[in-house]
Parts: structure tokens; C-alpha cells; sequence
């Protein structure tokens, strides 16, 4: 697994790489991406449902807060820029009903928050395993994450009902004109096999620096299938969930 | 801004090796050795009557570990004589210039329990 990450980091020149549900202790992963230099630092934090590894040490790369399943850091660019970036691996479905998932929810909003009021900074990325569609009224709903499709939309606003708006780019991750359909399956009768459950959110002031063409699903890395003949996850070697890639220039 | 109110001299800053840089040079190197497994840095002290720093070793995947090696205090104007403290051992030891402090640091950084200690960090940390 270490050695078909490490070959997507160097396929893409990835400068942060993000893991969600680890299962593996870091720093085997952080020696196999150093087998050729010495680029990359495990960016170590406390949340045992995340793990950040980066070409950047504090205090270009500091943490903000850290929680039980979500982690503030913040990106200070050489060039005088700077983001948060929130990573989070949210309660599923499996485990939690919907008044459980509401419930919670509430609490990584809260968690949101009060990273960003930590921070000087109003340029917020928030990805992770957040275990609901773009399309699950948690994720769009203005009591839920206040994120939707359109940036313009969200550059316009800024803001719903008192609260701010995030751009959710994975919303073009959905269907299969590109790519996979998705970046985990699931088969289940009365389901719709395809979910968008990894996901990248961002708040107005990042937008312009978002590349939207460059969001897709991995589910090649080289020659490496990370997909069987029919696009399914190959669990059994890899994981359940397609790796997601995106530019931001900052 | 004009110049013309400048009361100060022109002022010369000569190209010089602290004992803090060869403190650093030695961080970067353990860092390296390790392939960033293990972090090792220089913290400045709080003595208000002299410079302080630490040379510290961390271990990220040990949640952020802290394991310090020595500590070097000196005149903020006259670097030498300096002091280099050995944390495992509590030994003080002066250095009067830049050879012996080098030579000095050189032996606590391969203090056999110091090695012990970045050998045990590095273990913990893969497992």
C-alpha cells in the first residue's frame, strides 16, 4: 500500500497528502516517500482518523486545533499567502441514523468554527471521509455543511442565513462521464452503488485559486489498477475508497 | 523616509559562525540521517542573562516527543566562553572557543545514551 501511494505523490508532485481511516502506523509510509530524498515530514497530530504528511515542517505548516476525528492545520505560503486546511472523517451511516448523523454534524460544524476562529485566516479548505453525498441534505442544507455547486453562486453570497457558504467541488466528481462514478462502492440492493464520499470543500475566498479542472478520482496510479475490469474498488488490495487529486495554487 | 536624521554609523555585519548555527548544521544532519523520521531543532531558552538554546530531538509519530540532548548558554555579545550542558548526564562543561565546543559537542551528541535514545525513538517510531 506505502509503495502505490509513494508512486502517486510522485506521479502528481502531490505536496500534501492526506490519508483518512489509517490503518497503517505513519512512519513506514514516511520512509518509502523519502526513499529517493527527503521531501517529505509526517505532519503529526493527535486525531487517530487522520493522517498529513507534506513537504512543509512548522512554521509553514502549524497546527490549528485538533479534535477527536477532525484536524485544523494551517499552510503559510513563502510568498505571503496562507489557508486552513480541515480535515475530517465523519460518523457513517453504518453506525449512526440519520438523527445520529444530524446530531453529530452539528458537532464538526462546531469543530469548523472553532478552528476558523482560531485562525487569522478565511481561506479554508475542509476535505475528508465525510460518509454523505454532495447531494445529502447535510452536506447542501443551510443547517447542515452550507455547501453547494456553483462558485459563482458562493462568491456571490459568501454567506446563508448567517452563515458562511462553502464552494463544494465534488460535486463534478459525480457520474461517469470522466471517470468513475464515484469514489466508493457499494453493493447493496435498493442502493445506488456509487457515493462522492470523499470530498473538497472550500470557502469563497479560495475559489479563483482552485483549479476545477484538475479534481478527479485516481483509479489508475501508473499502470496500477486501483479498480477491477468494471471501475469497483479493488478493496482487497488497495482500499474501499478511490484517492481523490486537486490543485490549489497558493 | 529621509536618511538625513540617521544618527547611527554605518553599520558592518560580518559573515560569522554562531554557536547556534553549529548547533543547526548538526539538527539538519540528524534530520537527514533519520529521513525526517525523527525532527531535531534548536529552541532558544528564556535566561534573560544570556542566550540559551536547546538542542532537541522529536519524534512526530510518537506524538511529538520531545527528547533534549544538551543546551548551550552564552553571552549575548561575547559567545566564548560558552557553556554546553549535557541533559543526560547534568554535566557542565565550558568551552572556551569555537574548536572545543565543536569538539565538546561532537562527543555529547555521541554520548552512548544519547544514541540509545535516538536508536530506541526511531524503533518506537515504526512500530
Amino acid at each position: 500500500m506505502d509503495e502505490i501511494i509513494a508512486k502517486a505523490v510522485k506521479e502528481k508532485d502531490i505536496d500534501i497528502l492526506v490519508i483518512v481511516e489509517p490503518h497503517e502506523f505513519p512512519t513506514n509510509l514516511l520512509l518509502t516517500l523519502n526513499s529517493e530524498g527527503n521531501d517529505f515530514y509526517y505532519n503529526a497530530d493527535s486525531c487517530s482518523h487522520v493522517q498529513i504528511f507534506s513537504k512543509f515542517i512548522d512554521p509553514q505548516f502549524s497546527l490549528i486545533q485538533e479534535f477527536d476525528r477532525t484536524v485544523g492545520w494551517k499552510y503559510r505560503s513563502p510568498y505571503g499567502d496562507s489557508l486552513n486546511i480541515i480535515v475530517t472523517h465523519f460518523h457513517d451511516k453504518f453506525h449512526n441514523d440519520e438523527e445520529d448523523q444530524d446530531v453529530k454534524l452539528d458537532e464538526l460544524i462546531k469543530e469548523i468554527q472553532i478552528i476558523e476562529d482560531s485562525s487569522d485566516i478565511d481561506k479554508t479548505l475542509l476535505i475528508g471521509d465525510l460518509n454523505i453525498d454532495p447531494y445529502n441534505r447535510l452536506c447542501y442544507g443551510p443547517k447542515g455543511l452550507n455547501s453547494i455547486m456553483c462558485r459563482k453562486t458562493v462568491k456571490r453570497l459568501g454567506e446563508r442565513k448567517g452563515r458562511k457558504l462553502f464552494y463544494n467541488a465534488s460535486w463534478n466528481l459525480l457520474g461517469d462521464k470522466d471517470h468513475t462514478p464515484g469514489t466508493y462502492y457499494r453493493t447493496s440492493a435498493g442502493t445506488k452503488y456509487w457515493s462522492v464520499l470523499d470530498q473538497i470543500m472550500m470557502r469563497s475566498g479560495l475559489i479563483d485559486q482552485f483549479d476545477p479542472s484538475s479534481i478527479r478520482v485516481l483509479n489508475y496510479i501508473f499502470e496500477e489498477a486501483l479498480v477491477s475490469i468494471n471501475d469497483i474498488p479493488r478493496s482487497e488490495k488497495y482500499s474501499d475508497h478511490l484517492p481523490i487529486y486537486f490543485e490549489i495554487k497558493i | 523616509m529621509s536618511d538625513e536624521n540617521n544618527l547611527w554609523n554605518p553599520l558592518e555585519f560580518e559573515s560569522v559562525t554562531t554557536p547556534k548555527a553549529i548547533l543547526s548544521e548538526q539538527a539538519s544532519y540528524l534530520t537527514k540521517m533519520t529521513k525526517n523520521v525523527l525532527r531535531a531543532r534548536i529552541r532558544a531558552g528564556t535566561n534573560p542573562k544570556n542566550l540559551v538554546f536547546n538542542f532537541e530531538i522529536i519524534a512526530p509519530s510518537l506524538n511529538n516527543y520531545v527528547l533534549v540532548v544538551c543546551s548551550v548558554s552564552h553571552d549575548l555579545v561575547k559567545w566564548y566562553p560558552l557553556t554546553l550542558v549535557s541533559h543526560p548526564s547534568g554535566e557542565i562543561i565550558k568551552c572556551e572557543d569555537e574548536a572545543e565546543f565543536i569538539n565538546k559537542l561532537k562527543e555529547e551528541l555521541n554520548r552512548k545514551d544519547v544514541i540509545e535514545a535516538i536508536k530506541s525513538l526511531f524503533a518506537q517510531s515504526r512500530s
